[in-house]
C-alpha cells in the first residue's frame, strides 16, 4: 500500500475515491479509528458511495493509495468489499473534530479544530490535533489567502499541534448513556489538575471522571473544587464509594462538603462513616462556616510536658499520626490545657534527653472558636504560621486551622480566582 | 449559604428555586433594553394598540424558544455555540459567529444609545456621558464584579415598572385595548412591518438564547432540576411582557392619542406622564439608564464567552490578557465600537435604537434554524428532542419572519 507521509484530515474529508481504473467509488465521509494504542490506527474509510449515495465501510486493507486529491482502491468498482459500520467504532469528524479534548500537559480542556494523519511503518495512525488558528483557516478554506497576506508582513499563520500521546478525548453519548471512562492518563494526573478539568467538562464527564478516581485522588481532588460541583458529585456517585472518599479526607474539609448537602444526605453519610470520624464532622458542623470553628480541623497531637524529645520522636513514629499536619506539636498539661507548642524542627535539632517542657515556646498565638476566616487569616499571615491552634475558654484546644485552610484570603484576588476555577 | 438555609429549615423544594432563580429574571429584563424601550414606544405611539395582538403571541413564542434553549443547556451541559460548533463544523459556527456578533454589536450601539439619550435628558451630552459609562462598565466587568454590576442596573431597571401604574392612570380605552389583544390586524406599509419586525426582534433577540443556556450550563443545572428552571424561564417570558405591554398601553392612551410621533427620548417620556408628572423624563431616563447599562454589559460579555467557546479559546474573565488575548480583545472591541458609533455627532439616537432591532429581527432566523435543528437531534438531546407543537411554533416564527423580510423588501422598492 501506497501512502503519503503526512495529512490532514479535513484535507482528506470529501475526497473523491477511485478505482484503478480512474471509476468513481465515492466520496470520504469519515474515518476509523481503532482506540487503545497510543497513536491510534486508521482502520478505514467511511465513504459515501457513488451513483447509490450509500454509506459503506472501506477497509484499510482494501486501499491501494491514499493521496492529497483522491483515494483509490485496490479492487476494481464493482468488486469492492464493504462492510458497514458496527456499534461503538470511533469516527473523527464524528466523535473527535470540534469536540472537547483533555490536554494533559497543561491540564485543561481543548478544541479540536483538526487531526494530523501519518504514515508509521505500515500503518496510518492518528499523530497529532492541531488546536490552532491554522486548522481553523483550513477547515474555512482560507488558509491559503491568510497565509499570502501574512506572508506581505513576513509572518506566518501560528501552527498549534499537540501530539496524540499528550491528549485523550471525552467521549460521552447521551443516546446510549454510555460514556467512556477516561483511560489511565487522566486519572494519573496531580488532584490538582484532575481538579482543573473536571471544572471544564459537562456534569455527566464530570461523575465520569470522578467515578474513575481511587478513593485517596478523589479526596484530594475534591478539595480543590467549587463545593458547588463537590457537593453534586458526591450526590452522583455510588453511596458506598462517597463514604470511602469522605473518610479519606480530613475531617474539616469533610465538614465543609457535608455541610453543603442537604440535611437528609449529610445525615445517612455521617451514619455509614466510621463512628470516631462522623463524631468529629458532627462537632465541626456545628460551628459557623465563615469562623475559626468552621474552617478548624480536629485532627492534631498532643502530647505530655513530661515526655523526652527521644521518646517523643519513638511516639510519633509508632502512632504513625494520620493528623493533617505534624509541623507543629501541642504540648498540654494534666487538665489537658495547652502549655506549649513545638514545632519539628525544634524537636528533631534538640538534645535526646531533653524534657518538652524545657524546648516548647510559650507564649502561643490562639485563636477563639468564633473568630472570622479573615481575622483568622491575617493572624497565620502576620505570624508566618503553618497552623493556629483554635482555643475554647478553659483554654483546651477544640482543633487548629491549618494555612491552606485560609490560603485564599491571603493569595491576591486574581490567583484566588484561578485557583477556584470557575467552570 | 446552603448551611444557612439548612438552618432555617427551608423547604428544600423552594429553596432550589429560589437558587436557580436569576438567569430567566435577569434575561427577562436586559431584555426591555433601550432598543425595547424604544421599539415598544415607537409601536404604541404611532400605531395606538393595535400591535398588541402580536405581543401576546410573541410572548408564546419568547416562552417557547427560552425554554428550548434552556432545555439543551440543561440536558447537554453545554452552550449554544458549543452545540453550534460540535455539531456543524467551522464553516457554519464561522457563519453563525458573524450573524450572532452583527446582532450584538447592533444591540450594544442600541444600548449607548439609549445611554446617551437618557443622559440628554438631564442635559449631560453623549460626549461625556458615552465614554464615562463605556470605562465604568469595561473596567467593573473585568473587575469581577459582574454580579454587583447585574444587580445595581437591575434595581435601576425597576423604574420600568411605572408603565405599569402609568398604564393605568393614563385612563386608556380598556375595551379597544382588549380588543387589539385578542384580534390581529395587520398594514401593508413599509413603516409598519418595519416595526412589526422591530418588535419581534427586541422581545425575542439572538444573544439572549446563547445567554440563557450558558447561565443554565453554568449553574449545572441538570434534567432532574430542570422542572423548577423550566417554571422560571417561563415566568421571566411572562414578565418581559408584561411589562413590554403597559409601554405599549401607556404610549398609545397618551401619545397616539395626542397625535405626537416619538423623535427623541423626550417624546417617549410623556408617557409617564400620568404618572409622574413633572418628573416623568427623570424616571423614563433612570429606566432606560439602568436597562441599557445592564444589557451593554450583558451582552458585550456573553458573545466575547460564545464566540471564543465556538472556536476554542482560552476565555473567562479569570484568566489573565496574555492568556485569553482574543476574549479580551473582542470584549474591549465591542464596547468601544459600540460607544464610538453614539459618539458620531448629530446620530439620531431613536433611529439607531429602533434600527438596531429590526437588524436583531432580521437575523433571528438563522439563529432559530441551528437552534431547531440541534433540539431536534436525538443523539443530543436523547429523549428530550422538541415536541411537534414547539416545531410547529419555533417554525412559524421563522416562515413569518423570512416572509416579512421578503414583503418588505418588495415593499422598498415598489412602495404602495
Amino acid at each position: 500500500m501506497v501512502l503519503f507521509s503526512e495529512m490532514y484530515v479535513s484535507e482528506l474529508i470529501g475526497d473523491p475515491i477511485v478505482d484503478r481504473l480512474q471509476e468513481p467509488v465515492g466520496r470520504v465521509k469519515d474515518i476509523l479509528i481503532v482506540l487503545g494504542e497510543v497513536f491510534p490506527k486508521v482502520s478505514g474509510l467511511l465513504i459515501t458511495t457513488e451513483p447509490l449515495k450509500k454509506e459503506e465501510v472501506l477497509l484499510i486493507g482494501e486501499i491501494d493509495l491514499i493521496g492529497k486529491q483522491f483515494v483509490v482502491t485496490k479492487a476494481v468498482r464493482d468488486r469492492v468489499p464493504f462492510t458497514s459500520l458496527r456499534e461503538g467504532e470511533i469516527l473523527l469528524v464524528r466523535d473527535i473534530i470540534d469536540k472537547q479534548i483533555v490536554d494533559l500537559d497543561g491540564a485543561r480542556v481543548i478544541r479540536v479544530n483538526d487531526l494530523k494523519l501519518a504514515k508509521v511503518d505500515q500503518d496510518v495512525r492518528l499523530t497529532a490535533a492541531d488546536i490552532g488558528l491554522s486548522g481553523l483557516l483550513r477547515r474555512l478554506g482560507i488558509q491559503g489567502l491568510v497565509g499570502w497576506i501574512l506572508g506581505w508582513f513576513k509572518k506566518k499563520i501560528p501552527e498549534t499541534l499537540i501530539g496524540w500521546d499528550h491528549v485523550e478525548p471525552l467521549k460521552t453519548d447521551i443516546l446510549r448513556g454510555r460514556i467512556a471512562i477516561p483511560s489511565k492518563k487522566t486519572v494519573d494526573l496531580h488532584p490538582a489538575d484532575i481538579a482543573q478539568i473536571i471544572s471544564q467538562v459537562r456534569t455527566e464527564e464530570k461523575t465520569a471522571i470522578f467515578s474513575a478516581l481511587s478513593e485517596k485522588t478523589a479526596a484530594e481532588a475534591l478539595h480543590e473544587l467549587e463545593p458547588v460541583i463537590g457537593a453534586m458529585l458526591l450526590l452522583t456517585i455510588d453511596t458506598k464509594k462517597a463514604v470511602a472518599i469522605l473518610e479519606k479526607m480530613p475531617v474539616d474539609e469533610a465538614a465543609d462538603l457535608l455541610g453543603d448537602l442537604p440535611p437528609e444526605k449529610t445525615d445517612e453519610f455521617l451514619r455509614l462513616m466510621r463512628v470516631r470520624k462522623a463524631g468529629e464532622i458532627k462537632k465541626l458542623l456545628k460551628h459557623q462556616d465563615e469562623t475559626a470553628g468552621g474552617l478548624m480541623t480536629t485532627e492534631f497531637i498532643t502530647l505530655p510536658q513530661n515526655l523526652t524529645v527521644e521518646q517523643t520522636i519513638a511516639r510519633l513514629r509508632e502512632t504513625a499520626p494520620g493528623a493533617e499536619t505534624i509541623y507543629y506539636l501541642y504540648v498540654v498539661d494534666e487538665q489537658e490545657r495547652l502549655s506549649g507548642i513545638l514545632s519539628l524542627r525544634n524537636l528533631i535539632i534538640s538534645p535526646p534527653e531533653k524534657l518538652l517542657s524545657e524546648i516548647m515556646i510559650r507564649d502561643c498565638i490562639t485563636v477563639s472558636p468564633e473568630m472570622n476566616q479573615h481575622q483568622v487569616a491575617d493572624v497565620i499571615s502576620k505570624y508566618n504560621l503553618l497552623a493556629v491552634p483554635v482555643m475554647d475558654n478553659e483554654n483546651k484546644i477544640q482543633g487548629i486551622v491549618t494555612v491552606d485552610d485560609v490560603i485564599d484570603f491571603i493569595l491576591p484576588p486574581i490567583s484566588r480566582r484561578k485557583r477556584k476555577m470557575l467552570g | 449559604m446552603m448551611r444557612w438555609f439548612n438552618k432555617f429549615r427551608i423547604n428544600r423544594r423552594l429553596w432550589i428555586f429560589l437558587a436557580i432563580m436569576g438567569p430567566g429574571i435577569i434575561t427577562a429584563c436586559a431584555d426591555n433594553d433601550a432598543g425595547g424601550i424604544t421599539t415598544y414606544s415607537i409601536a404604541g405611539a404611532h400605531y395606538g394598540y393595535s400591535m398588541l395582538w402580536m405581543l401576546l403571541l410573541i410572548t408564546f413564542v419568547l416562552a417557547v424558544v427560552q425554554e428550548m434553549c434552556a432545555r439543551m443547556g440543561a440536558v447537554t451541559g453545554k452552550g449554544l455555540s458549543d452545540l453550534i460548533r460540535e455539531n456543524f463544523g467551522v464553516r457554519w459556527t464561522f457563519f453563525a459567529m458573524t450573524i450572532l456578533l452583527i446582532a450584538n454589536l447592533f444591540t450594544i450601539v442600541a444600548d449607548f444609545a439609549g445611554i446617551a439619550a437618557s443622559g440628554e435628558i438631564f442635559s449631560i451630552p453623549r460626549m461625556v456621558s458615552v465614554p464615562i459609562m463605556a470605562l465604568i462598565i469595561w473596567y467593573t466587568v473585568l473587575r469581577g464584579s459582574y454580579k454587583i454590576v447585574e444587580w445595581v442596573f437591575f434595581g435601576f431597571c425597576l423604574a420600568q415598572f411605572a408603565y405599569i401604574f402609568s398604564g393605568f392612570m393614563a385612563h386608556p380605552d380598556w375595551g379597544l385595548a382588549l380588543h387589539s389583544t385578542f384580534v390581529p390586524t395587520f398594514q401593508l406599509d413599509m413603516s409598519y412591518i418595519l416595526i412589526f419586525i422591530g418588535v419581534i426582534g427586541t422581545t425575542i433577540t439572538p444573544w439572549m438564547q446563547f445567554y440563557i443556556q450558558s447561565s443554565i450550563r453554568d449553574k449545572g443545572i441538570n434534567v432532574k432540576q430542570y422542572k423548577y428552571e423550566r417554571v422560571e424561564v417561563l415566568l421571566g417570558a411572562f414578565l418581559t411582557d408584561f411589562v413590554s405591554f403597559f409601554i405599549i398601553v401607556s404610549c398609545a392612551a397618551t401619545l397616539y392619542a395626542a397625535g405626537i410621533h416619538i423623535n427623541s427620548a423626550k417624546d417617549a417620556a410623556l408617557a409617564l406622564g400620568p404618572l409622574a408628572g413633572h418628573f416623568a423624563e427623570a424616571l423614563f431616563a433612570l429606566g432606560l439608564f439602568g436597562a441599557s447599562t445592564l444589557t451593554a454589559s450583558i451582552v458585550s460579555l456573553s458573545s466575547a464567552y460564545a464566540i471564543c467557546e465556538a472556536f476554542g479559546w482560552e476565555s473567562g474573565i479569570n484568566k489573565h490578557f496574555r492568556e485569553a488575548p482574543v476574549f479580551y480583545g473582542l470584549y474591549t472591541f465591542l464596547i468601544f465600537v459600540g460607544a464610538g458609533v453614539v459618539l458620531w455627532p448629530q446620530l439620531p439616537l431613536i433611529f439607531v435604537m429602533l434600527f438596531s432591532q429590526e437588524v436583531n429581527g432580521l437575523l433571528l432566523p438563522f439563529i432559530l434554524i441551528f437552534m431547531l435543528l440541534l433540539i431536534n437531534n436525538r443523539r443530543i438531546m436523547g429523549a428530550h428532542v422538541n415536541s411537534r407543537l414547539y416545531n410547529w411554533i419555533a417554525g412559524a416564527v421563522i416562515g413569518a419572519l423570512i416572509l416579512l423580510t421578503v414583503i418588505l423588501m418588495i415593499t422598498s422598492l415598489f412602495p404602495l
